[in-house]
């Protein structure tokens, strides 16, 4: 008897279920959003996709008919979920009943279109790619809380963040045809793993109430993340100078003809500026040399110190406020002799104090080094950047102040520190 | 007969070295762990991929103004 015989036989292959909700039904609620999205649409293009659906369509033909419940498809699938919290029941009912009628063809239309060149169905699309995601990523936010210890798991919960992914590959999609149209136009590499990138979004089965949550289900969304990630830093190699940067017209033809973009119109990363002047007067300040690491991740994966700025004294205790439900999820406080940094409220640092305390600022990031991630500290001293408004990334949510006033200098760094979170 | 003993007799032990298996990963340093089989389901781990998709969809967005500016400058 093998090890794996022994086993029982009833035990659960995955690692939970997605159960059926108990008020607002993910069905309902997903069929509610698909309802919601029609609602764009003339009512012409629904019932004449209504029509279309009963005509039997060969799969190889690809007609007007079956491309438009293809589009019509696309155009449910993108807006699934939206305006999900602001349905009331009754709204959910009709239109759980509305639906009724064309959630099979869908289903079978779903089926059909697999495997098809699906493209941004901008026909149904009015809204900026942009737009779409910012709603998409809005619906996200309203669904955070639910993804707790005490609460139960839904479909959309899984489903909504490749929806959201996707919509931010149409985005790249929408950027790369407008540089196309002025003439830009990328490595062949890029429109390639783009396109790689999307089908196998596409690809993703989309979970209803019932279904089993597979392990694969997490981890696709997390692969599909790196993909989107690299994505981005291979789009960043690209970071286009602005055209008033560019200098004359002569030199923007020339730009034009360029395939693929040349290196004169990435943006190196810039490095930090480490000011040396107007250190201590007692010649006490020491800038802690950054990891000999940092130099090669700095080249490649430096994009610039987001950072929140405040003027802070003794005493003076800065809160990070959580987006998404306004909790707090960091904060530091400048004591005497050192200040504290809690993070997430579970974790506290120390770090060596700024020596004056004469209105300082702090910024931070979280930088990832050798595989060690260290939280990056840098304490300025009073005049501050010219910027309004300054933000921070903080565990991938940023936070950003209030307006911070008019232009009062160049920013100086005081002090910075290298935290290890490992 | 306690609970230990009335496991088979046949489970077999390991005293292999272990081996790290890959199973995290960062996206905008934000540490994602993929999920096996028999894991418990974490919700940290989910809520973290929605934060992930976040940061990488914000990026997105600020790369796709810079590039509407230059398109707009390029024009």
């Amino acid at each position: 008897m093998s090890f794996t015989s022994a086993l029982p036989t009833n035990l659960p292959k995955f690692s939970y279920v997605v159960v059926a909700p108990t008020t607002i039904g993910v069905t309902d609620s997903a069929r509610g959003s698909d309802f919601t999205s029609l609602k764009s649409m003339t009512a012409l293009d629904v019932s004449t996709g209504l029509e279309a659906s009963k005509i039997k369509v060969p799969v190889t033909d690809l007609g007007s008919g079956l491309e438009f419940l293809r589009l019509t498809l696309r155009a449910l699938e993108s807006a699934l979920g939206k305006e999900l919290v602001t349905l009331s029941r009754k709204e959910t009912r009709e239109i759980a009943r509305g639906s009724d009628a064309i959630s099979e063809k869908v289903m079978a239309i779903r089926e059909i279109s697999r495997g098809l060149d699906l493209s941004v169905p901008s026909v149904f699309t009015a809204k900026h790619p942009k737009d779409a995601l910012s709603e998409c990523l809005s619906c996200l936010s309203a669904l955070y809380p639910e993804i707790d210890y005490d609460k139960e798991i839904k479909a959309i919960h899984y489903n909504q963040p490749v929806r959201c992914i996707l919509l931010a590959l149409s985005l790249i999609n929408y950027e790369l045809q407008r540089l196309m149209r002025v003439g830009v136009r990328l490595e062949d590499e890029v429109y390639r793993e783009v396109n790689e990138l999307w089908n196998r979004v596409n690809s993703w089965k989309t979970l209803f109430s019932g279904d089993t949550v597979e392990p694969e289900h997490e981890n696709e969304i997390i692969d599909l993340l790196v993909g989107l990630e690299k994505m981005y830093y291979k789009l960043l190699k690209y970071r286009l100078l602005k055209g008033k940067e560019l200098g004359s017209g002569k030199e923007l033809a020339r730009y034009k003809d360029l395939t693929p973009v040349a290196d004169r119109l990435v943006i190196k990363p810039t490095p930090i500026e480490y000011y040396t002047d107007k250190l201590s007067p007692a010649g006490g300040y020491v800038l802690t040399p950054p990891p000999v690491a940092f130099k090669e991740a700095y080249a490649t994966h430096f994009t610039g110190i987001t950072m929140l700025i405040y003027n802070v004294s003794k005493g003076t205790r800065i809160l990070w406020s959580d987006v998404w439900q306004g909790r707090p999820s960091a904060y530091v406080y400048v004591y005497s002799d050192c200040w504290v940094v809690t993070w997430f409220e579970d974790l506290t640092f120390y770090a060596t104090p700024d020596w004056d305390w004469d209105d300082v600022a702090i910024g931070c990031r979280i930088e990832v080094l050798d595989g060690k991630r260290y939280v990056h500290f840098v304490v300025f001293e009073k005049d501050h950047s010219d910027t309004d408004r300054c933000c921070i990334i903080v565990g991938g949510v940023e936070y950003c102040t209030g307006n911070l006033g008019p232009y009062q200098g160049a920013v100086r760094i005081a002090y910075e520190s290298w935290i290890s979170l490992d | 007969m306690s609970f230990t003993s009335a496991l088979p007799t046949n489970l077999p032990k390991f005293y292999g070295i272990a081996v790290k298996i890959a199973r995290y990963t960062y996206v905008c340093n934000i540490l994602l762990k993929y999920v096996d089989l028999g894991d418990i389901v974490d919700p940290a781990n989910h809520r973290s991929v929605f934060d992930a998709l976040n940061c990488v969809a914000s990026r997105i967005s600020k790369w796709s103004e810079e590039v509407e500016e230059f398109t707009w400058w390029i024009k």
